[in-house]
């Protein structure tokens, strides 16, 4: 029968165009102009290697007599040096894919700490109730009454206190990972404790416990994937305020260490250079921070408003 | 009431206990506080001595209640890093930081507000229309950003504006008080830190009075009103302005803490000698006496917040009292 068997032959890359999410993500022009933009810089910061036109990092590639060149359309540009070169000679281009390549990493780790963090106790919230509940959801409402600049300052104070000072560089991007991920994983957490409240009576719950399956495998095997849902969506959002939370944690001196920098701490050592008039040291960094943040905001909105329009 | 009041109450005693647990703890972490106090050559007995002076040697619960009492009486012990007592060091720089909050907060409503009702009466317009992409744009773009970029503007390139300090300061309120409000210096200082501070919280009370007006532009009261033929202004203003008002004071009120937060970038920014740069200033060294206080003092300020809100709803809302009017509950 042709007629039944049409669609079946339409290729999948046809499928995915004619799928409601690919029309209406087609619709917005915005967004897909966000996307892309989101998704080139991405993928620059992750080549950052191999499309660098220089290593900044490798003290036999700069050369001190090439610092403070401004961008390559001025006057007194060097055509090597596209967005000119900060204090002590490195591409300010260079510089930009290696920082956001540290910023996408910590902000792409910590959001999957909270992940990890939120889901585990939204789940055991949810499943277990009562007293568990009480206090998981009490923790969280009052860290989300604070700010999450303000938490993941006082966790990295308290980190920084706990390590030994003379560990500090080496751990300094274990600490920003941590005290971002630990004051973002509420969302997470709200959101799954809804939806395993709703799976918890479910037929499917009650036929796996007459079965005789314990109660984490309950949890993370046959509740887990029926709540996932809404986390993309909070995960996109959540990654742009991460990558924000880090370079201010940067920008304030308490983030990477200043030999592997982040977009954060680039903007912070271009701002020395403002009064002389080098504006390029700060303002292309801040540019492609503002500029991943907006694109990154933007795919996250749209997502929000097809997939989960209940989430606030 | 007074069980609802006393029930408050009880349950914010607890949370200033917890966190003051915490803060407490904290001086576990950073080891014997007396070796960095006495010299290379200081004999046992000595040490045994200043532990005993310092009660050092006593259990940890009367060593935490000497903490507790000590600090409702605003007594936080001596910084690390300054060497000077921390209640003295936060009210020197209390001031600084309440006028840049203040004011901020002061042109975010000024602003916002009036903004938030036109983008909302006029949804569809170019202007509004272009408000609101600005408004995305300045809620991606850090704080710390947009204050670099006002000192790059206004005063690297203009000169018009200092670009960091607070200025001339005038101690009033019997030397207790510095303000920057009295001389032309001052006021000049303040102007950019306080636009950086206030510009995220315009754009947040933009948007949310935006919203509220959309809402209660569809309501049946403002039809009514339309019906009854009152003119453009009554309506927007007397009705709907006035209805949207409430959630909007609540979270302006709430957000009372994001300008805390924010506070410590902008003063960071601006060199601004407040709360938030000494709170800084001690993550980076790790000091923890002035740590705690901050965590204690930011934890207060949270709770009585919160506590002034739930009882201004007790008070507006009659439905929360309502378990207390019997008989008439089913209003």
């Amino acid at each position: 029968m042709p007629e039944t068997s049409a669609p079946a032959t339409l290729s999948r890359w046809q499928r995915i165009r004619q799928s409601d999410i690919a029309i209406s993500f087609l619709a917005s022009p915005v967004t897909v102009a966000a996307a892309v933009v989101a998704l080139l810089m991405i993928i620059a910061s992750v080549g950052a290697a191999f499309i660098a036109p220089q290593n900044p990092y490798d003290m036999g590639a700069i050369d001190i007599f090439d610092a403070m060149l401004p961008p390559a359309w001025e006057e007194g540009g060097d055509a090597r040096f596209l967005l000119g070169t900060d204090a002590i000679g490195r591409g300010i281009l260079s510089t930009i894919l290696y920082g956001s390549r540290m910023s996408i990493f910590i902000g792409l780790v910590s959001v999957a700490l909270s992940l990890l963090i939120g889901v585990s106790f939204g789940l055991i919230a949810g499943y277990r109730g009562g007293l568990i509940d009480a206090i998981i959801m009490r923790t969280a409402e009052v860290q989300l009454a604070l700010p999450t600049i303000l938490v993941a300052l006082l966790i990295n104070g308290i980190l920084r206190a706990v390590a030994p000072p003379s560990t500090l560089d080496n751990v300094a991007i274990l600490v920003l990972i941590l005290s971002i991920g630990l004051s973002n994983w509420v969302q997470f957490a709200r959101a799954v404790r809804a939806s395993t409240m709703v799976e918890r009576g479910q037929e499917y719950v009650l036929a796996a416990r007459l079965i005789g399956i314990g109660q984490l495998a309950i949890m993370f095997r046959h509740i887990l994937p029926n709540v996932l849902g809404p986390i993309l969506v909070i995960a996109t959002l959540n990654l742009s305020g991460a990558i924000l939370t880090e370079a201010t944690l940067s920008f304030l001196g308490v983030g990477v260490p200043p030999t592997r920098p982040s977009l954060g701490t680039l903007i912070n050592d271009g701002t020395n250079f403002l009064f002389s008039g080098a504006w390029w040291i700060t303002i292309f960094p801040g540019a492609a921070l503002a500029l991943l943040v907006l694109t990154v905001n933007l795919v996250g909105d749209w997502m929000r408003d097809v997939l989960n329009p209940t989430l606030e | 009431m007074i069980r609802y009041v006393s029930g408050r109450l009880a349950q914010s005693i607890l949370v200033m206990f917890l966190v003051a647990a915490v803060a407490f703890s904290l001086f576990g972490f950073v080891g014997d506080p007396i070796r960095q106090m006495i010299t290379e050559d200081a004999s046992q007995a000595e040490i045994e001595r200043l532990r005993d002076v310092m009660g050092l040697n006593d259990p940890i619960s009367i060593q935490f209640w000497r903490y507790i009492s000590g600090a409702v009486q605003g007594d936080f012990g001596v910084s690390y890093f300054h060497k000077r007592p921390v209640g003295t060091l936060i009210a020197e720089r209390m001031p600084a930081t309440v006028e840049l909050a203040g004011l901020s907060v002061l042109l975010s409503v000024l602003i916002g507000i009036p903004l938030g009702v036109y983008t909302g009466l006029n949804r569809f317009g170019r202007v509004a229309r272009g408000l609101m992409a600005v408004s995305l744009i300045g809620i991606s773009i850090p704080t710390f950003l947009i204050g670099i970029m006002l000192i790059y503007l206004f005063s690297v390139i203009l000169g018009w504006l200092p670009s960091f300090g607070r200025g001339d300061t005038v101690s009033i309120l019997g030397g207790s008080w510095s303000t920057g409000f009295l001389t032309i210096s001052g006021l000049k200082s303040l102007i950019l830190p306080s636009i950086t501070l206030a510009l995220f919280q315009t754009t947040m009370v933009m948007r949310l009075v935006r919203a509220e007006m959309l809402d209660v532009m569809r309501t049946d009261y403002i039809k009514f009103a339309r019906a009854r033929g009152l003119g453009k202004r009554a309506i927007n203003f007397r009705h709907a302005l006035k209805n949207t008002l409430m959630p909007v004071v609540t979270v302006i009120g709430l957000q009372l803490g994001n300008v805390i937060a924010f506070a410590i970038i902008t003063e960071s920014v601006f060199q601004w000698p407040g709360m938030g740069r000494l709170f800084l200033q001690a993550i980076q060294q790790v000091d923890i006496p002035v740590m705690s206080a901050y965590l204690i003092m930011i934890a207060f300020f949270f709770v009585i917040i919160n506590l002034i809100t739930d009882l201004a709803y007790y008070a507006i809302d009659p439905r929360l009292r309502s378990n207390t009017l019997k008989g008439t509950a089913n209003a």
